[in-house]
Order: structure tokens, then C-alpha cells, then sequence
């Protein structure tokens, strides 16, 4: 019962999303679908994952809003500088190595994608808490003073809020 | 009306920047600087395109499907990049000093 409560949230994440694939509003997909979301969670719990489904994908719905909007910003910051260097060459590629003070795999993980998708860097390689990283306008090669200028406010996005 | 115009030239403006990732290949040499250039491109023209759909379509089922469309993109597209890169990191390629042809 105590981890109906904690799935609670995540259920009604999935009754949306099962009420948009079925196309219908009512009372009986929205039951459907969260009791599929949470046998999915249950299933998850017990064969996939090895520690609990809330310790392993801690993110918050809210937060989750807040960075896929922030993120969709820098993507097309990303594409219209990629659009000026395809136009205008130019490039100065490097590899530089960032270290990161998320300490969540997941979390990791998203900093990783999002480093990605913003303008002119694409991850390479982790090692621990340590990333690899492509840039494409490499100014320096100094982790500390790179990891700002790559990361920019993902890592207290990503953590919600805290820094 | 208005709305369908606006969906019409967010999807013409999408598929530029597609075509200029695809230019982006032909002009670049060395594979790191296509990799990082055409994954940006890409995905900005694939949100403007899905953006330009929604736009046209207004408030339906549709949309929101489309939206779901897009978060999934988010999720994986940078995992294929990644994964490409990485593959090629792992290989051995070096950096090649890009050449200006004019």
C-alpha cells in the first residue's frame, strides 16, 4: 500500500499518456491506463532495475517541465549557430574533458544528452563523474574552466534547483 | 487561417535546416565537426517541422501525440548521436584539420 502511494504520481503521468494513445476521456482508460503504468513500474522493479524505481529515476514532474522548455531554447540556439557555421566554416575542433557534481547515474545520464543537443558539443565518453566531450569551438582544454562554458545551468536544472 | 500559414512556414523553415545538415556532410571533411554540426541541425529542423504540424492541426488528440513524439525525440536523438561519436571514439579516429575550400 505504501508503494501505491509512492507510485501515485507516476501513475497519473501514464493515465495521460494512455488517454492520448486511446484517444477517449473517460473514467474507465484512465483506470486502465494507470493500472498498466503500474504494473510496468512493478514489473520494472522486480526484473530490471537493481535498486528501488524512485532512487533510480529521481525527477520530478515539475522539474521535468522546466528543463524540457529550457532545453527546447538551447537546441535552437544550437541549430542557428550550426546554421552560421555551415554557412560561414571555420571550425576549431577539440576534445576536452568536464567533471560534473551531479552524482545520480541518471542524472549523469541527462547531462549527458542535454550536452548533446547544446550548441557545438557532443559527449563522447564517461568515465565516473568525468565526461568526454566534443567541441566544436575549442577555446581552452581546461576542465574547469571549460565545464562552465559546457554545462551552462543544466547540472541545477537537472538536480531542481539545488545547486 | 492564420494558424495553418504559420504551420505551413514553420515546416518550410524545418526542412531548410534539414537540407542544411545534409549540405553540412558534403562540406565538412572531418567526421567530428559533421557529427556535432548535423546532429544540431537535425534536430531543430525535426521540432520546427513537428511544431509547424501541431500549429496546423489546433488542439486535438493529434497534437498531443505529436507532442509526445517530440519527447521522445529529445530522449533518444542525443543517445544516436552519442552512440555514432562514441563508436568512432572508441575506433581510434583522430581530428582532422578542417580545410577551407572555397
Amino acid at each position: 500500500m505504501k508503494h501505491l502511494l509512492h507510485y501515485a504520481k507516476m501513475m497519473a503521468v501514464f493515465a495521460v499518456v494512455w488517454i492520448i494513445l486511446e484517444e477517449q476521456v473517460s473514467l474507465a482508460t484512465a483506470a486502465v491506463g494507470a493500472l498498466i503504468g503500474l504494473a510496468t513500474m512493478i514489473a520494472t522493479d522486480m526484473y530490471v532495475l537493481r535498486g528501488d524505481y524512485r532512487e533510480t529515476y529521481p525527477f520530478g514532474f515539475r522539474v521535468g517541465v522546466k528543463y524540457v522548455f529550457a532545453l527546447i531554447v538551447q537546441i535552437y540556439i544550437a541549430g542557428v549557430q550550426a546554421l552560421y557555421r555551415v554557412l560561414t566554416g571555420g571550425l576549431h575542433v577539440g576534445i576536452v574533458d568536464i567533471h560534473t557534481t551531479l552524482e545520480n547515474e541518471f542524472h549523469i545520464a541527462l547531462l549527458a544528452n542535454s550536452i548533446t543537443l547544446t550548441p557545438g558539443t557532443v559527449t563522447l565518453d564517461r568515465d565516473g563523474k568525468t565526461l568526454k566531450v566534443i567541441w566544436i569551438d575549442c577555446v581552452t582544454t581546461d576542465p574547469d574552466e571549460a565545464g562552465p562554458l559546457i554545462k551552462q545551468n543544466f547540472e541545477q536544472l537537472i538536480s531542481g534547483g539545488k545547486p | 487561417m492564420i494558424t495553418v500559414l504559420i504551420g505551413r512556414a514553420l515546416i518550410v523553415i524545418g526542412l531548410f535546416f534539414m537540407a542544411a545538415g545534409i549540405y553540412s556532410v558534403l562540406r565538412f571533411h572531418d567526421f567530428y565537426s559533421r557529427v556535432v554540426i548535423t546532429a544540431k541541425v537535425d534536430t531543430v529542423g525535426f521540432l520546427t517541422l513537428i511544431f509547424g504540424a501541431m500549429l496546423i492541426e489546433g488542439f486535438s488528440f493529434f497534437t498531443l501525440k505529436l507532442a509526445l513524439i517530440v519527447v521522445f525525440e529529445l530522449l533518444t536523438n542525443p543517445i544516436s548521436t552519442h552512440s555514432i561519436a562514441h563508436s568512432a571514439y572508441a575506433s581510434g579516429f583522430k581530428i582532422r584539420k578542417e580545410v577551407r575550400v572555397d
